[in-house]
C-alpha cells in the first residue's frame, strides 16, 4: 500500500471502520511510517477529545413557557405570520427610524419590526376573532375548529391516521384543557404557569436593559419604548379577550406569540 | 441507531409510565419529559447549528414536534433515543427549508450559549473542540457531530442526509482536518 493511499483511510482505520483485510494492510504501513503514526494519534486524541464532550447543555433559559403556550394551541404550528399584510393596515406601526438613501437598518431593529408586524398582526386577528364570538341575531357562531383537543383523545398529531381523533370545538360547547394531574382547565387558566416565565423572563430582561440604557441612544430608547408600549396593548388586550373567552385556544395562542414576541424584542434590544 | 446512544437509554418503568401519561394528553407529564431531554437536545441543535438563538428555536421545535408525534412513539427503543432522532430530522429539516442559514457566521455572542451550568468544572480543552465546531463549515460541522459526538454511523448520516456515504466521509475528513488546524496551539 502506498503512502498516499493509506493517508486516505486513516480517518476509518484510526476509528476501526476499516475492513479486517485492509485494516490489516494500512496497520502494516503505519508500523513502518512515522507519519501516518503521528496522523493517527492526532486523529484518535480529536476522537477522544469529542467523545469527552458533555451530552447535555442547558440552555441559557427556560424553554418550556414557549413550548408550552404552543401544545395547547391547534395543530398548526406557531402563530401564523401569514396574516400581517391585512393586519398591518389595520394598525399603524411606528416605525424605528426614517429611511435615508442608502441606510440600512440594523439587523436588530429589523427583528424587532418583524416581532411588531406579528403582534399588530396578532392584534387585529384577536379583534376579528372577538368579532366572530359576539353573539349573533339567530343563533351562536361556532369558533374556527380545533383539530385536536389533547385532553380529549391524546396529544394532537398532524396527519393522524385516524380522522376520528380531530374533532371540532365550537364557543358554545367550551372544551377543557389539560393541566397538571389531569384537573380540567381553562386553556387560560392552563397557560398561566407559561405566562408566569414569560412576565419573570420580560422582568430579568427589563432590568438588564436597564443597566444598559445609558449606552443607548435617546431615540433609540424612545423608539423601543413605543414599540414596547404596542406589545404590552396587544398583551393587554388578548388577556382582555381571553378573560371574556378563557377557553379560546386561538387567543391563548395569540397571547403566548405576543409574550413570546415581547422576549425576542427585549433580548435583540439588550444585545445591542 | 448506533451503539453510544442505547447504552444509557434502558427505558425505566417510571419513564415508560411518564410517556405514557404525556400520550394521554397529559402536559405535566410532557413537561416532565421535557426537563429531563432538553439538555441533550439543546446540546444537539446548539453543536449542529453553532448559533444559540436558533438552537433555542430548534429545541422548541423538537418539543413541540414531539407532542404532536407522540402517538406514532411505540416504545420499540427509549423516549430518549426516540426523541434524539426526531431532534436530527427536524434540525436537519429546518436547514433545508431555511437555506439562507447554513452560510451563517458564528459570532462571539453565540459562544456564550456554551458556557451555562451543567458545565465541566474545568472546560478548557473541551470550550475549545465546542469553539472550533461551531466553526466549522456546516455540513462538515453536521457530519462530525452526528459521527464522532453522537455516534451515529455514516450509512445513518447519510440516509438522513440523503447522501452517498463516501461524500459523508468526505465532510468527517474535512472536519476533522479543520478541528485539528484550529486546536493547534
Amino acid at each position: 500500500m502506498t503512502h498516499e493511499h493509506a493517508l486516505e483511510r486513516l480517518d476509518d482505520f484510526a476509528c476501526g471502520e476499516l475492513p479486517d483485510i485492509e485494516r490489516v494492510r494500512v496497520q502494516r504501513h503505519v508500523e513502518g511510517c512515522a507519519e501516518c503514526q503521528a496522523e493517527v494519534r492526532e486523529i484518535q486524541s480529536l476522537l477522544a477529545e469529542a467523545a469527552a464532550l458533555p451530552r447535555g447543555i442547558a440552555p441559557p433559559r427556560d424553554l418550556w413557557a414557549g413550548i408550552a403556550a404552543r401544545l395547547e394551541a391547534p395543530a398548526t404550528p406557531v402563530l401564523v405570520a401569514e396574516e400581517p399584510a391585512e393586519a398591518v393596515e389595520e394598525t399603524k406601526v411606528i416605525p424605528f427610524a426614517p429611511v435615508r438613501r442608502g441606510w440600512r437598518p440594523p439587523t436588530w431593529a429589523l427583528q424587532i419590526a418583524a416581532a411588531l408586524v406579528l403582534v399588530v398582526g396578532s392584534s387585529a386577528i384577536t379583534s376579528r376573532i372577538v368579532r366572530q364570538q359576539q353573539p349573533q341575531p339567530g343563533g351562536p357562531v361556532a369558533l374556527t375548529p380545533v383539530s385536536v383537543n389533547p385532553a380529549a383523545g391524546g396529544p394532537a398529531v398532524q396527519g393522524a391516521a385516524d380522522p376520528a381523533a380531530a374533532r371540532p370545538v365550537s364557543t358554545t360547547t367550551p372544551a377543557p384543557v389539560a393541566g397538571r394531574g389531569g384537573t380540567a382547565q381553562t386553556a387560560f387558566a392552563a397557560f398561566r404557569p407559561a405566562e408566569r416565565s414569560y412576565q419573570t423572563a420580560i422582568a430579568d430582561l427589563q432590568q438588564a436593559l436597564e443597566t444598559k440604557r445609558g449606552e443607548m441612544a435617546p431615540e433609540t430608547v424612545e423608539t423601543l419604548e413605543r414599540n414596547l408600549r404596542i406589545i404590552d396593548a396587544a398583551i393587554a388586550e388578548s388577556r382582555a379577550a381571553l378573560e371574556k373567552d378563557p377557553n379560546s385556544r386561538e387567543l391563548t395562542q395569540m397571547l403566548g406569540a405576543t409574550y413570546d414576541a415581547k422576549v425576542k424584542v427585549l433580548r435583540r434590544a439588550v444585545e445591542i | 441507531m448506533a451503539t453510544m446512544l442505547a447504552e444509557s437509554d434502558a427505558p425505566t418503568a417510571a419513564a415508560d409510565l411518564t410517556v405514557r401519561r404525556a400520550q394521554q394528553g397529559d402536559v405535566a407529564a410532557f413537561e416532565k419529559l421535557y426537563r429531563d431531554n432538553v439538555d441533550r437536545v439543546f446540546a444537539l441543535c446548539l453543536r449542529m447549528t453553532g448559533d444559540g438563538a436558533k438552537a433555542e428555536e430548534l429545541t422548541q421545535d423538537v418539543f413541540v414536534r414531539a407532542w404532536e408525534k407522540l402517538a406514532t412513539f411505540e416504545g420499540k427503543s427509549a423516549f430518549s433515543t426516540w426523541l434524539h432522532r426526531l431532534a436530527v430530522n427536524v434540525v436537519l429539516g429546518g436547514r433545508r427549508a431555511d437555506g439562507i442559514r447554513i452560510g451563517k457566521v458564528f459570532s462571539t455572542d453565540d459562544l456564550e450559549a456554551y458556557e451555562t451550568p451543567g458545565r465541566p468544572p474545568d472546560p478548557g480543552q473541551a470550550m475549545d473542540l465546542e469553539r472550533a465546531i461551531a466553526k466549522l463549515p456546516p455540513g462538515a460541522r453536521t457530519v462530525f457531530v452526528l459521527h464522532d459526538v453522537e455516534g451515529y454511523k455514516h450509512e445513518e448520516i447519510a440516509e438522513l442526509h440523503g447522501l452517498a456515504v463516501g461524500t459523508c466521509k468526505a465532510q468527517l475528513h474535512r472536519a476533522r482536518r479543520l478541528l485539528r488546524e484550529a486546536l493547534e496551539r
